[in-house]
């Protein structure tokens, strides 16, 4: 009996973030019902993919006890990229845009480990200056303004921001379910992947048990740049424009997200699942506000006060628990 | 250890790289007389050190912080929200006491840093992620003081502007302001123990908690100094620009940042300190307003300011194998 009541409560502090996901939907839903409409729902997980898809990017390098301050600006800088092939060079294929902005996006990532891993700078005082030299990349690129109205160049342009798959499920969504499903079974089910992991808990460990710190960290910082990439080729796509501002306004959102996340499953750890959930949170929250009240300062104040709140409980828990 | 390393010679290398920013500060400033003769007349060059005092201000509070080993993401917020407290009390020509708003909006920042405190030393909340929480909520104040717009009334004081006034029609007193505080932090932070133990938490907190030094009261203390000094880097911006606008600080908050950061790679390399802080300051403006004043887009700057904060950096971390302090992520 104790012991079932026992475990009962550890699965509430484990998932209490999810049930709370599921009553903040509830609650909003009482408020105002078109909330729980089939596009509004849609519409709130077609914002949550394209920040998680960033946020699990964040999540890896995370993982690795490293920030990456530079996420903003890679955001931007893939959505001016794509943006500025489509439309201003002769190349109108879609997909070979999306091909060469990864590419880019992992000689970034490359960039950034290379300051990190080789030269020695703690990442996130490199990171800081990667984000001046992408940021302003970004904004060279478009000459720091907007374009407009992509899918006149590429009719494809829009499908995987505002397309639908069967007709229902967004675009950003499947994106997002395969992104996480490459990135849990890396983490979770393949060695290397776990190795992550354990660089960014025990550095000292791992030199002892011969785990190369400096080729995981390159895997996390790559894995985190090619997710920042896809997540500005699926903001300017949702958008059809892009701008160089996209990424510093995502780059909290998605900040968030993974805090959030790590407040659920493995508490105190940056996980995949959590990270979903966070973003959802996050979306659900935005989108729920805005449909109440118009009051930026109230929305900002519940997120706020939201992410205090959950990072109280869990520190509260985690030392419960511990003694 | 510091001491051993003060006394022993300094190879070359070291002293090249410990002045580069100086150097690099000189070199820029000179291509951009070059570019364009009117950078370096006194009216701009006090310009530019009247709109360094801003961000040199934000970056003095922020180095406090580093300083003990913590790092904040609210510093923007603080500073907006401060500057609008600061205008807000005075919006009215019934308000017009200068010094109660100064008080008031230095109490706010005061609290706002024992809040911080409270949160992550007492509660044991992650830094990084309760300031993120923290920023967020202050601006949402700052968008209801405000009331979501630039805040600016013509029945602000004619003191207002203090901050803008030349004193003998030279130098702005937003500088004179920013050198005596950088000239306070520097004697507190090198002469007296409190400095010398607000360094030591930073560098390493098991050792300074064996010498008996009581580290979550110097987090405290540095979360509250800090604050306090947001907070007058909002009331000086604010003066400064006569207006208060939304982004005001987190436009400044990187900067700031990155101004911190320059500053452990000058003189004393691999730690914080003021005379850093103030060149970086002074070289993150001059890259900008040359930009500016020479006519290249402004994209120019991001990228001059990125590829010198990158090779500031890396310099040092090729010459000293572990000459950065670094701030780990916790979740």
């Amino acid at each position: 009996m104790e012991m079932k009541r026992m475990s009962s409560a550890s699965f509430l502090s484990k998932y209490w973030l999810l049930l709370f996901t599921v009553g903040v939907i509830l609650a909003f839903g009482a408020i105002s019902p078109e909330f729980l409409s089939l596009t509004n729902l849609t519409n709130i997980l077609s914002g949550a993919g394209i920040h998680g898809v960033m946020a699990i990017g964040l999540t890896c390098i995370f993982a690795t006890g490293e920030l990456d301050f530079s996420a903003g600006s890679q955001v931007s800088l893939a959505c001016c990229l794509i943006a500025v092939l489509i439309s201003k060079t002769s190349m109108n294929n879609y997909f070979l845009g999306i091909l060469i902005v990864v590419a880019a996006m992992i000689g970034i990532g490359c960039y950034n480990s290379f300051l990190h891993v080789k030269i020695g700078i703690p990442a996130f005082i490199a990171t800081l200056g990667s984000n001046y030299i992408f940021g302003g990349l970004a904004k060279a690129a478009t000459n720091s303004q907007n374009i407009y109205n992509l899918s006149m160049a590429s009719e494809v342009f829009t499908f995987l921001g505002q397309g639908y798959l069967f007709g229902v499920i967004p675009m950003p969504l499947v994106v997002l379910v395969i992104v996480a499903a490459v990135i849990l079974f890396y983490t979770e089910y393949i060695r290397a992947g776990k190795y992550l992991y354990s660089v960014g808990s025990n550095p000292k460990a791992c030199e002892y048990v011969g785990i190369d710190a400096r080729s995981q960290k390159l895997m996390a910082f790559v894995i985190s740049t090619v997710c920042c990439g896809l997540a500005g080729i699926l903001e300017g796509s949702q958008m059809n424009q892009a701008s160089p501002t996209y990424g510093a306004n995502m780059f909290v959102p998605a900040l968030t997200a993974v805090f959030l996340g790590a407040t659920f499953g493995r508490i105190g750890v940056f996980n995949v699942p959590g990270t979903i959930v966070g973003a959802i949170l996050y979306a659900v929250v935005n989108r729920g506000l805005l449909m109440i009240t118009s009051e930026l300062w109230l929305k900002y104040w519940i997120q706020g006060s939201m992410l205090l709140a959950a990072l109280i409980i869990v520190v509260l828990i985690k030392k419960k628990d511990g003694n | 250890m510091f001491r051993r390393e003060y006394l022993a010679p300094k190879s070359v290398k070291t002293r090249v790289a410990s002045s580069f920013l100086l150097v690099a500060l000189l070199v820029i400033a000179a291509a951009f007389q070059c570019m364009q003769p009117k950078f370096l007349t006194l009216n701009n060059v006090m310009n530019l050190l009247g709109t360094s005092s801003i961000i040199g201000i934000l970056a003095l509070g922020n180095m406090i912080l580093m300083a003990a080993g913590e790092m904040s993401f609210a510093i923007g917020a603080q500073c907006t929200m401060c500057g609008a407290i600061f205008g807000r009390f005075l919006f009215s020509a019934e308000s017009n006491n200068m010094l109660l708003a100064l008080l008031l909006t230095t109490a706010v920042s005061a609290a706002v840093g024992l809040l911080l405190a409270l949160c992550t030393v007492k509660i044991g909340v992650p830094t990084f992620v309760c300031t993120l929480a923290v920023a967020t909520i202050m601006d949402g104040c700052s968008q209801l003081i405000n009331s979501g717009t630039t805040l600016y009334s013509s029945d602000w004081p004619k003191n207002f502007q203090i901050m803008n006034v030349r004193v003998g029609g030279v130098v702005p007193v937003a500088f004179i302001v920013f050198a005596a505080l950088a000239l306070l932090v520097h004697i507190i932070y090198e002469k007296t123990s409190f400095g010398r133990h607000l360094f030591s938490v930073g560098s390493n907190p098991t050792a300074a908690d064996n010498c008996g030094i009581s580290v979550p009261w110097m987090r405290v203390t540095a979360f509250v100094l800090s604050s306090v000094f947001m907070g007058f880097g909002g009331m000086v911006a604010a003066s400064y620009n006569n207006s208060v606008s939304l982004t005001m600080g987190s436009e400044l908050m990187l900067p700031a940042i990155a101004a911190t950061v320059l500053s452990a790679t000058f003189m004393q390399i691999g730690k914080y300190n003021v005379p850093g802080v103030v060149i970086s300051a002074i070289l993150m403006i001059v890259i900008q307003n040359g930009v500016i004043s020479a006519g290249y887009p402004i994209y120019v700057k991001d990228i001059v300011q990125g590829i010198l904060l990158t090779v500031a950096v890396a310099m040092i971390a090729i010459i000293k194998e572990d000459g950065l302090p670094t701030v780990k992520l916790e979740s």
